[in-house]
């Protein structure tokens, strides 16, 4: 597989909380147009790098750069995550985080609203805001869409069962036009009838040209669309490497399995 | 400025400082476990000291000496923040038939006083009228067993019902809920007791709490604002005692930190809630009491609002949720207030500065943003 | 979901979508007119007015409390951008309303004399003059200029708590709104003579000289003029607090209520919308505030305390918080209320303050038994009829706007 160019890139990214390191030192690498899997046993550190990448943590020490489409590169910390997303870096959480109280449709259109522009004024007096409301409108629903949710257009996102409110999040998160798309495990709770069809979704978003992190605990899925996978314990990079060069990697083996199996 | 440095501001000051500490760390303990602004404190406060007046007399002084008013005073404000709790925050925060039961007792426990003084006529110093301060007093006496009585059986003996789960309401319904309860303190007791500024007869006041004591630079310090100051001082050790060292005391402090994980250790995390109300209560109380010796004939059912928001700047000031910040804030607040002529301005720009420069308080941990 | 992965070339633009059916869209709309309708009918039908107990104006024919309504339903439907659009509590709206009112009696007071402007309160020497403010429709400036000083108060008050837990807001707030009270009423022995202006403990009455005119008229508590007036003014605080709420700054209000982190996630600038929903908030409550002032025509700050903020946060969480035609029809049953509860029912009157204990009781049990409210916003979206699905279904299997859906531009909204 060609390398495509780098769109994020940590170095020496580090994060303590109190006296315990959770994030130590980590370089990491992800390419465009590639799906990349961050994995590691719980209390690896992962959705704290996420989080350390989005900008919800700042950095004890270290450095992230994102590259945008137009190739202008970014450092990420410091930075507030609402600026980070409007770079083009979008997310989803562990915990799933809709509007709940919101109809999915509005879910998906205020993952629009970093690229609608409509000021105070033309929103307090209607003024030019309706034109781009039903550019929103319709382009909010083709994402519902894309991601086989438009029948529920209306519902409120918190009627939806688990499996499609995660699909919803993803579906906010692609409104928001990102060329790094954060999947903080998309398959947890999913049956594996659900998650077949996520990992065919997430595939169909590496086809739109986007590119993905996720966290996965899920190895069928993880070894099934992952080009690229970085193995994380204790807040390290142990291995890095092909899904299946890392499957067989000893270290890795020993930080699931413990000790005697390796 | 300079002739705002004076002792006889300093006395004041420091007499300001031990109200509002006594007040804040009420504030803070209980913003600490379950993140709500307790409005209806104030009110607390403001009890604190009505009941203490209806032991020595309100009309006629009963001949009883202030110190021994001081106690039930305590009980009965803990018992009322016990009852603020469970009757209008706890239904909030979980499903609970009896919380249910006990907020539609509660409330309406609490307004019979008032009924009952609808029914007589508005006359304070009718006979019905002090009837009527009778049943509202007792109304609240009532409650005291119930409330220990359910707290001491608890869901052990399956008198909470089965929890009908979590209730996610949001924060606002609890900060309403606090403004509801503070307003419905303050007007029953205004309608109870009246509008007029009331102080304790000078029968139930021991002498030398107006003689000096000793005098600090050609400042007088009275007997009844040392008093103030070794007691606050000595409640705040005990508490810090309490917090530090004993069981309960550890168990608040891991409620603060997790509720969850509290609970998963068999903490009782509603028990150490109404604790933490009882503890913050009777402290508010002694505060009443004390103050109220202190200027004398200020007793009336406003009298809470004003030191129940400053003393809730204190805990801001210091780091909310922190109780040695809650006593640092207190003291600063008044000595803002002390060496300014006594104006509510000051010591609430500079919680507004405070806030803009260091959000977390001046002993207030940096805040973890949860993701 | 739909099975090929799509390719990502631009299609034609979408052909216009079917009208929807049914009320719904227009049931805001419905509100207004039947609200003004409401209104019409009780200040114009005298007989009505009679059989509802509604007393008349004393020079005129307006019923007082149909204007006292609409100015309180202004501010409340201020007050509602913040508590229920943003979800913070603000129990010191009251400011607002004294900031626009003394702001308002200022600039109507303003009179030329012999040696410059003047203005005649808490000043023995004033010895008269022409009004400056009172050429026909000068009050429509004034009015103005009150929104936009207390949107910038807003702003002000709203700075401190923007990096602090929402709940702050309460506080500060409140705290805001105690230290305008006492300021206001510093003299000439504090650090700010502010009674030049809000004259102390008596406040600004406006002589009859220095009555704003509108239409040709002086404008009085009870002039259909200030009727008009008033009830365009609510008109316009309910359109404006609608079309924000639907745009997609009511959006991320929303978004800001029900969880701050995903808001960001979803690239909304927190800190900025609160700013609006501050301003915004501030500036309805500033032009209620001036209405205040003309209809009352005494602006005493001493009597705007505390107690207006409650009353007015409890028409809006009566009524729905978030919920326009609810904070409409929660302040009118609350002042209704309050109408009612001043008069003697069976021989026993209820004391004024007791309002306040209802009042409070009200908070508590509508939180806990049904905190969303009387009239609850919508909050389900509006469903997409079949005609509608069909057209953007065919078109969205091309996935057309999978790009930009215009030619954005990601930086211009910091």
């Amino acid at each position: 597989m060609s390398e495509g160019r780098v769109v994020l890139q940590t170095t020496a990214l580090r994060k303590d909380f109190g006296g315990v390191r959770a994030v130590n030192d980590v370089d990491m690498t992800v390419r465009a147009g590639r799906i990349t899997a961050l994995i590691g046993p719980n209390g690896a550190g992962k959705t704290t790098l996420f989080n350390l990448m989005t900008g919800n943590y700042g950095a004890t020490a270290g450095t992230v750069v994102f590259t945008d489409d137009d190739g202008a590169s970014h450092s990420l910390v410091g930075r507030r995550p609402d600026r980070i997303t409007r770079l083009g870096i979008a997310r989803t959480f562990q915990n799933i985080r809709l509007f709940s109280d919101v109809a999915t449709l509005d879910n998906v259109k205020l993952g629009m609203h970093p690229r609608t522009r409509a000021g105070v004024f033309s929103a307090l007096l209607h003024l030019p805001a309706r034109r781009e409301e039903r550019t929103v409108h319709e382009a909010a629903y083709q994402y519902l869409h894309f991601v086989g949710l438009a029948e529920k257009s209306h519902e409120l996102a918190r009627n939806l069962p688990y499996g499609e409110q995660r699909r919803l999040e993803i579906a906010r998160a692609l409104a928001l036009d990102p060329s790094l798309l954060l999947l903080d495990e998309p398959a947890a709770g999913m049956n594996p009838q659900e998650t077949e069809e996520l990992m065919g979704l997430i595939r169909r978003i590496r086809d739109l040209g986007i590119t993905v992190l996720l966290i996965e605990h899920d190895m069928r899925l993880v070894m099934g669309i992952s080009d690229h996978v970085v193995v994380l314990d204790h807040g390290e990079v142990i291995a890095r490497g092909k899904p299946e060069d890392v499957k067989n990697d000893p270290e890795v083996i020993k930080a699931y399995l413990g000790d005697e199996a390796a | 400025m300079a002739d705002l440095l004076t002792p006889e501001n300093l006395v004041n000051a420091l007499s300001l400082g031990a109200l509002y500490a006594l007040i804040a760390v009420g504030y803070t303990m209980v913003y600490g476990i379950i993140k709500l602004i307790n409005f209806a404190h104030g009110e607390i406060y403001m009890l604190g000291a009505f009941w203490a007046l209806l032991v020595v007399g309100m009309e006629q002084a009963t001949g009883i000496n202030l110190f021994v008013a001081i106690v039930p005073a305590m009980l009965l404000c803990a018992a009322v923040g016990m009852t603020v709790d469970w009757s209008a925050y706890l239904s909030l925060r979980r499903r609970l038939p009896l919380a249910d039961g006990l907020s539609i007792g509660g409330l309406t426990l609490l307004g019979v006083g008032a009924i009952f003084y609808k029914l007589t006529g508005d006359t304070t110093h009718a006979w019905y009228s002090e009837a009527a301060h009778g049943v509202f007093g007792w109304s609240i006496v009532a409650l005291v067993p119930v409330v220990m009585l359910a707290l001491s059986i608890g869901e052990k003996g399956g008198m909470l019902g089965r929890s009908l789960g979590r209730v996610s309401s949001d924060r606002l319904s609890a900060l309403i809920t606090a403004i509801g309860m503070s307003l419905i303190l303050q007007t029953l007791a205004q309608l109870v007791w009246g509008a007029d500024y009331r102080a304790f007869p000078q029968e139930s006041i021991p002498a030398w709490m107006n003689e000096p004591s000793f005098h600090l630079g050609d400042a007088p310090v009275l007997g009844k604002e040392l008093t103030m100051w070794v007691v606050a001082l000595a409640m705040m050790a005990g508490l810090h005692l309490l917090v530090s060292r004993t069981k309960i005391g550890t168990a608040m402090r891991a409620c603060s930190m997790d509720q969850e994980t509290a609970a998963l250790m068999g903490i009782s995390v509603d028990r150490v809630i109404a604790f933490t109300f009882l503890i913050g209560s009777g402290m508010a109380a002694v505060a009443g009491v004390l103050y109220s010796v202190k200027v004398g004939g200020n007793i009336s059912f406003r009298m809470g609002y004003y030191p129940g928001l400053l003393a809730f700047a204190a805990a801001v000031l210091g780091g909310i949720g922190n109780i040695r910040g809650a006593m640092l804030g207190g003291v600063l607040i008044g000595f803002l207030q002390g060496f300014t002529g006594g104006t509510f301005t000051i010591p609430f720009l500079v919680m507004i500065l405070v806030l803009l420069v260091l959000p977390r308080g001046i002993l207030g941990e940096p805040q973890a943003t949860r993701a | 979901m739909s099975d090929a992965p799509p390719p990502k070339t631009p299609a034609a633009p979408l052909p216009p979508l079917h009208p929807r059916a049914g009320l719904g869209r227009y049931a805001n709309r419905l509100d207004l007119i039947l609200g003004a309708a409401a209104l019409l009918i009780v200040a114009l039908i005298p007989e009505v007015r009679e059989a509802l107990g509604v007393k008349n104006g004393y020079r005129g024919t307006v019923p007082n409390i149909v204007l006292f309504l609409g100015i309180y339903t202004v501010l409340a439907l201020g007050l509602n951008v913040v508590v229920g659009f943003t979800g913070l509590l603000d129990l010191g709206y009251v400011t607002f309303l004294v900031t626009g009112a003394v702001f308002t009696s200022f600039m109507l007071s303003l009179t030329r004399t012999e040696t410059g402007i003047d203005w005649p309160m808490a000043n023995p020497e004033f010895a008269g003059g022409e009004p400056v403010m009172a050429w026909n429709g000068a009050i429509l400036l004034i009015l103005l200029g009150a929104g936009v000083l207390c949107a910038l108060v807003g702003l002000l008050r709203g700075i401190p708590t923007l990096r602090v837990r929402g709940d702050y807001y309460a506080i500060v707030t409140l705290g805001f709104a105690e230290i305008v009270y006492e300021v206001a009423l510093w003299d000439d022995s504090n650090l700010l003579n502010v009674s030049r202006i809000t004259n102390g403990a008596f406040g600004v009455n406006l002589s009859d000289s220095h009555r704003p005119t509108l239409f040709g008229a002086k404008l009085y508590y009870d002039t259909w003029q200030l009727y008009f007036l008033i009830i365009a003014v609510v008109v316009g605080a309910f359109l404006m607090t609608h079309h924000l709420n639907r745009s997609r700054i009511g959006r991320a209000l929303a978004a800001i209520r029900l969880d701050e982190t995903a808001a960001q996630a979803c690239g909304v600038n927190v800190a900025k919308h609160k700013m609006i929903a501050f301003a915004v908030s501030g500036f309805i409550g500033g032009v209620g505030g001036g209405l205040y002032a003309i209809w009352n025509g005494t602006v005493a700050v001493k009597g705007l305390d505390v107690w207006q903020s409650v009353l007015i946060l409890c028409g809006v969480v009566l009524g729905g918080m978030g919920s326009i035609r609810g904070t409409a029809v929660g302040i009118a049953g609350l002042m209704c209320l309050g109408e009612v509860l001043r008069e003697d029912i069976g021989g026993v009157s209820v004391p004024p303050e007791a309002r306040f204990l209802i009042y409070g009781l009200l908070l508590i049990i509508v939180m806990r038994f049904r905190p969303q409210g009387i009239l609850p916003a919508v909050r389900r979206g509006t469903p997409v009829t079949a005609a509608e699905h069909e057209v953007l279904t065919r078109q969205a299997s091309t996935l057309y706007t999978l790009g930009r859906p215009q030619d954005a531009n990601r930086e211009t909204d910091r």
